[in-house]
Order: C-alpha cells, then sequence, then structure tokens
C-alpha cells in the first residue's frame, strides 16, 4: 500500500481537525457551543505553531496512523467486492467514497489501495468489516487526546454507521 | 464529584438541544396522522421516546456532576408551515441533524472517560436521520469536513 509522507500526514490530520473545529456549531435552539478546551490545541492557527501538532511529539500522531491503517483495510474489503462482483459495483460505491473521503481528511491526499486478494468477499463480509470499523473508530474516538481529533473520529464512526444501516 | 467546567457546560449545551428537540419532535407527531401516515407517525413516536430518556439521562449526568440541569424554555419557535407529511418529514430531519451537530460538539468536549456516551449518541442520531429520508452522510455532525 503507498501512502503519503508519515510526517505530512500526520500534522495534515490534527492540523485539519482542528480548523474543522472551528466551525462548531449546536441545535438550532439558539445555543452556540463554546469552543473545545479538552485536547492539546484549540484553534486551527495553534495547529501550526503548537509543539501538540509536531508529528514528533503529538500524542495522537499514533491513534492517526492506527486509524489509518484500518479504514485502508475495510477499504481493501470493499474494493474487492466490488472488483469481484460487478452487481456490488453500484451498491458499494458511496461506501468507497466515504472511505476515499475519510482517508484524505486524515493524509489529505487518498493513497493508491491495495485491493486484498484470496477469496471474493461477499456483502456480508463487507458489513462485518464495516461494522468492525465502526466499532474502531469509536473506539479511536474515546482514545484520542485531542477533543477536535475526537470529534472528526466520532463524525467517520457515525457515517459508517449511516452506510451500513443502508445496505441491502 | 469534580468535572472540568467545560464538559458540563456541553453537557448543558446538549441537554438545552434535548429540550427543543423534544420540544419540536412533540409538534410534529401532533401535525402527523397516525392513520394517514403510519411509517411517518412511528418514527417521530420513537424519536420523541428518545429524545425524552436523552434527556432526562443528560439531566442526571448533570445532576451527578453537581450541577442544576439549564432548565426547559416555556415554547420553542416552530416552523410555519407543516401541514404535510413531507413538510414534517424535513423539519424531523433538519432537527435530527442539528441534534447530531450538537452531540459531536459534546464528543469535543467530553473528557476521555466521558467520551463513549457521547460518541453512541452522535451515531444513534445519525442512523435515525434515515428513518427521515436522510441519507448516508461523509462527517455527520462535521459538515464543515465535507466542505473543505
Amino acid at each position: 500500500m503507498s501512502w503519503p509522507n508519515p510526517a505530512t500526514t500526520r500534522r495534515a490530520a490534527l492540523g485539519g481537525a482542528l480548523a474543522g473545529l472551528a466551525a462548531a456549531t449546536g441545535c438550532d435552539d439558539g445555543s452556540t457551543p463554546a469552543q473545545p478546551v479538552h485536547g492539546a490545541t484549540n484553534t486551527a492557527t495553534d495547529a501550526a505553531t503548537d509543539p501538540a501538532t509536531d508529528p514528533a511529539t503529538d500524542p495522537d500522531v499514533e491513534l492517526v496512523d492506527r486509524v489509518t491503517a484500518q479504514i485502508a483495510t475495510a477499504a481493501s474489503t470493499v474494493a474487492a467486492a466490488r472488483r469481484d462482483d460487478r452487481s456490488l459495483r453500484p451498491v458499494l460505491r458511496p461506501l468507497a467514497r466515504l472511505h476515499d473521503a475519510h482517508l484524505t481528511e486524515l493524509s489529505e491526499r487518498p493513497g493508491r489501495l491495495e485491493v486484498r486478494s484470496g477469496d471474493a468477499p461477499r456483502l456480508r463480509d463487507v458489513r462485518a468489516a464495516e461494522t468492525r470499523l465502526q466499532r474502531q473508530l469509536t473506539a479511536a474516538a474515546v482514545a484520542a487526546e485531542s477533543g477536535a481529533l475526537a470529534r472528526l473520529l466520532g463524525s467517520m464512526a457515525a457515517a459508517v454507521a449511516q452506510h451500513v444501516a443502508v445496505l441491502p | 464529584m469534580s468535572a472540568p467546567t467545560a464538559y458540563v457546560e456541553a453537557l448543558q449545551t446538549t441537554l438545552a438541544a434535548e429540550h427543543a428537540a423534544l420540544y419540536v419532535f412533540g409538534a410534529l407527531g401532533a401535525q402527523t396522522s397516525q392513520s394517514g401516515a403510519p411509517t411517518l407517525y412511528a418514527a417521530l413516536t420513537e424519536a420523541y421516546e428518545t429524545h425524552r430518556a436523552r434527556r432526562d439521562q443528560l439531566s442526571a449526568r448533570i445532576r451527578d456532576l453537581g450541577a442544576d440541569p439549564v432548565p426547559a424554555e416555556p415554547a420553542y419557535e416552530l416552523p410555519r408551515r407543516l401541514g404535510t407529511p413531507d413538510a414534517v418529514t424535513r423539519e424531523a430531519l433538519a432537527v435530527e441533524r442539528a441534534c447530531a451537530t450538537t452531540y459531536a460538539y459534546l464528543v469535543a468536549n467530553s473528557p476521555s472517560a466521558e467520551r463513549r456516551y457521547a460518541v453512541d449518541l452522535l451515531v444513534q442520531t445519525a442512523v435515525r436521520e434515515l428513518a427521515f429520508r436522510g441519507t448516508p452522510e461523509t462527517f455527520p455532525g462535521s459538515d464543515e469536513h465535507a466542505d473543505r
């Protein structure tokens, strides 16, 4: 599998998560949630200078690497299923795009996906892989030091859950 | 029990959102015919019961942390046109999506030991959106990531 330069990936992932949180909004009841306070940094500006976003010291770097690999594993199962079963191509296209978007969010550009070999995955294999990924993303959100990264990973877990719910 | 102030405030914000959601879902249910739109009515009823349970859970958590839960407002502004199942469905989806945004905020502001609860709320709400003709999203509750 080919992934972007790890240092660039890690910095971009954490900085990107922080930048995204700056736009946080609340329910339409007139309340406006404040900015996050948990985690090492609070703003995208901080991400550029705060040592907490330095790949060498940021406690979330390994977590992002692990999550990236977990998403890639699930994406590989989807890619193999689409490769080997033409009828699944349209059905699984949204999942493939989802993984691509999530990997891009964590790494700024998607890597070349290595499609898994072996027996052709069936739809139930894809569902199992996605359910596993949802659990992994939830666990990663809980484990993240940065509140902003936790929010991003929780959102990814929710997205996977939505996509699993609409699988035939 | 001492908890970070920001976490308590985030819980209060989420509770305020639940108060509003509960109010709106009650109104949406009242605008929906059980016999004429049974599927929608059932989805609204389930949503109402779920938000009521969350309100109670959040209130209990806030009390456990030594704070007074924020009360509901006497009333909340409702959309003007709710006369059709389509309009009710759209509003229900909008409420769930707005709540997903609030849950995502709660995720960001929860200490790690408390965060799973917030993530579970976010996941459950994202899936519930589908009952109101929502389509799977890329970043539920975090639209700004999709926009970049």
